[in-house]
């Protein structure tokens, strides 16, 4: 057995979610983008989740990412032993920005066409999702306007299983707002068709796993008098709005906000329920049943959330009297940790893969996204012949053999020592698939063989499948 | 005015009016809102006259868009023991109306003027308290915090109990006014970003009167 875990060789880029050996240099060895230090040195204990955001500008993005990331940075009023802390300087100057804009009451200026935003974010302890590096990518909206969108703005998008799809109903349904909307005549489906188009082409063509979007909609202070009744009160009576309300407010209301507890379990069945009352409210616009359906045939779940970055109307001068106050902004992000979850979520992008004492020997370290959900049934196969034995360094970890492979359960970051049968043949292309839960997310290394030993890892990728 | 037994306090029935503010401006106690400040002041939620005060536009006979600092000096042109409340006062008087059953009979403000202020007043007093604002979504609209527009009329001003004193808004504005996502029950007031500066349109205010300890008279 192995004593101890070591930090895993290989790292997922947030840049372009390939793994990537560990440079002296810090950058990926795919796009040779620096990985931030931070997040390198903490990867072994994290789970990398990717959470692209798209949508056509002027439609909120920005402002929902300065909230969502504001009330991040502050989670630790809800969660008494989470953490947050950003990984690199571009998200640190991001989150300076955004404390600025929240607490002055000012707003942000549209994203520059050729700037993309990536943040990346280091939590820990957040609810029973765990340790989280979390890597935020939203592109300028002025590229979603035109039916194509440049490549390099889509890897994320086209990688990783969820999205946000990001859309202001205000700004699609009340053309006296946004003049230039009005000429444009866009609709709302016409983003999943971008969206579409993007991940069936090209890099994202090879995921053939299921994939999920999150409709966002945003300005939902812009609706409030055309919001049905439930959808109106779960906004308004946002709990997290008050618990992660700036700290640096002046006015003394005498009461502690540390007295409001946080009711994780009952936050997420009032956000299940909201999500349906959305898509049936969503459901007069001719345009988003045909987005409904759409996504349906391509087997993309869908989601739904509203939110509100500033808790009040933005004036016609663009700017806003009032501190803003975000309603349900963490939303989002809820969804994509649930959609995780319930497609099984192994992770990933487990990491490294070292070569055994013995001929055909070798480890694998394995991290179960959901460590604290408990252990969960896993299936290890290799594509050149079975699997002889298979210990690991944690106990309780309980094996059987079966003619489809080695079954396992495990209740979080493990190292597994494997033993073949014989020597690996020497080559490229072998791959190992490991099946999470009841098979309907695997994870599958490509590796290269040298010498009947493991030489690296060439590849990595998990793929949720629908039940 | 009504009073209000937790804040031993009578407190404005109605937010201020602008028939109520303008003879403030037209005194010589006067001194922070000259005459383009007040056109500033009518640009984010225009004058109505009291003939034609109806449930579409109501809220434009109450002032806002003024700022603490002239709001205070309102007070103290009302005379000794008027004052702004404290976001305590507020939810004392909010909170005492939207539970109050029967009949409540406000009492006239002593600084009241006849004539053209009672028939704004009986303008306001006809605005049917069953139905939501034109727009809004119903909700619960009938209490007497609805019918004194503690809710569907303005944001109001409130003050904590620091001195100098942060300023913070109370209350629901009617939707043609503000669609601020808040909820009175919440108790959070809502901060402008620059309140001694920063003119916020739907933001008005009301008075405490609290000169005495013994109410003056009954209300409900």
């Amino acid at each position: 057995m192995v004593s101890a875990v070591d930090p895993p060789a290989g790292i997922l880029c947030p840049p372009c979610l390939r793994i990537s050996r560990r440079l002296s240099s810090g950058d990926c060895e795919h796009c040779g983008e620096t990985i931030p230090v931070a997040y390198a040195r903490r990867y072994s204990d994290l789970r990398p989740l990717a959470v692209p955001v798209f949508g056509w500008s002027g439609h909120g993005k920005t402002c929902f990412l300065v909230a969502l990331t504001d009330f991040l940075a502050r989670v630790t009023m809800v969660w008494d032993d989470s953490s947050c802390r950003e990984a690199d300087a571009v998200t640190r100057e991001f989150l300076v920005r955004g404390n600025n804009f929240v607490h002055s009451g000012e707003l942000p200026p549209p994203t520059p066409e050729s700037a993309r935003e990536r943040l990346c974010l280091l939590m820990e302890g957040i609810g029973g999702w765990g340790n989280l590096g979390l890597i935020f990518e939203e592109s300028s909206g002025q590229h979603f306007h035109g039916l194509e969108v440049p490549a390099d703005h889509l890897s994320m998008l086209t990688r990783s299983p969820h999205a946000l799809l990001v859309v202001s109903p205000a700004d699609l349904h009340r053309p006296d707002l946004r003049q230039a909307q009005r000429r444009d005549g866009r609709h709302i489906d016409m983003l999943l068709n971008t969206y579409l188009d993007a991940t069936q082409s090209g890099d994202g063509a090879s995921s053939t796993g299921k994939r999920s979007l999150v409709v966002t909609l945003t300005k939902a202070d812009l609706l409030r008098d055309q919001l049905p009744r439930d959808i109106e009160t779960y906004l308004i009576e946002d709990p997290l709005s008050t618990l992660l309300a700036p700290r640096e407010s002046t006015f003394a209301t005498g009461r502690s906000v540390a007295s409001r507890r946080f009711h994780a379990d009952s936050y997420l069945a009032e956000m299940r329920t909201i999500s349906s009352s959305l898509r049936d409210w969503l459901s007069d616009d001719p345009y988003f049943r045909g987005l409904a359906a759409r996504a349906d045939r391509n087997s993309i779940e869908l989601r739904f959330s509203i939110t509100s970055a500033t808790g009040d109307v933005v004036q016609e001068d663009n700017s806003l009297p009032v501190l803003w106050r975000p309603r349900r902004v963490l939303d989002p992000l809820f969804w994509v940790l649930e959609l995780e979850r319930e497609h099984g979520g192994l992770v990933s992008f487990v990491g490294s893969m070292d070569r055994g004492g013995q001929e055909g020997d070798f480890s694998l370290l394995v991290q179960d996204k959901y460590s604290s959900s408990g252990p969960r049934k896993i299936n290890l196969q290799s594509s050149q012949g079975s699997l002889a034995s298979i210990t690991a360094d944690l106990s309780g970890v309980n094996f059987s053999r079966t003619r489809e492979g080695v079954h396992f359960t495990f209740p979080g970051l493990t190292r597994l020592s494997v033993r073949r049968e014989s020597a690996w043949e020497h080559g490229t292309g072998t791959k190992l698939l490991v099946r999470a839960g009841e098979a309907v997310s695997t994870g599958t290394w490509e590796i290269e063989v040298r010498q009947g030993h493991f030489s690296r890892i060439l590849d990595s990728k998990t793929d949720s499948k629908g039940k | 005015m009504c009073w209000i037994e937790k804040a031993r306090a009578y407190m404005h029935w109605y937010p201020i009016t602008k028939l109520q503010f303008e003879l403030f401006l037209a005194s010589s106690v006067n001194t922070c809102v000259d005459h383009d400040s007040y056109l500033e002041i009518l640009k984010g939620n225009p004058r109505v006259s009291s003939r034609e005060v109806d449930e579409d536009n109501y809220w434009q006979a109450f002032v806002s868009g003024v700022l603490p600092q002239e709001a205070e000096e309102y007070a103290t042109w009302c005379g000794s023991g008027y004052r702004l409340p404290t976001l305590q006062d507020w939810l004392d008087g909010y909170y005492e109306l939207v539970s109050r059953h029967g009949d409540v009979t406000p009492l006239p403000d002593p600084l009241d003027v006849p004539e053209r202020r009672l028939e704004l007043l009986r303008a306001l007093d006809g605005i049917s308290p069953g139905s939501p604002p034109n727009g809004a979504v119903q909700r619960s609209f009938g209490s007497w915090a609805d019918r004194a527009f503690l809710r569907g009329g303005l944001v109001e001003w409130v003050r904590d109990g620091r001195e100098p004193a942060n300023w913070g808004g109370m209350g629901e504005a009617h939707p043609a006014l503000s669609r601020s996502l808040t909820k009175v029950e919440q108790e959070d007031p809502i901060e402008p970003k620059d309140p001694h500066n920063v003119r916020v349109p739907h933001f008005g205010f009301r008075l405490l009167f609290a000169e005495s300890e013994t109410p003056i008279g009954g209300s409900g």
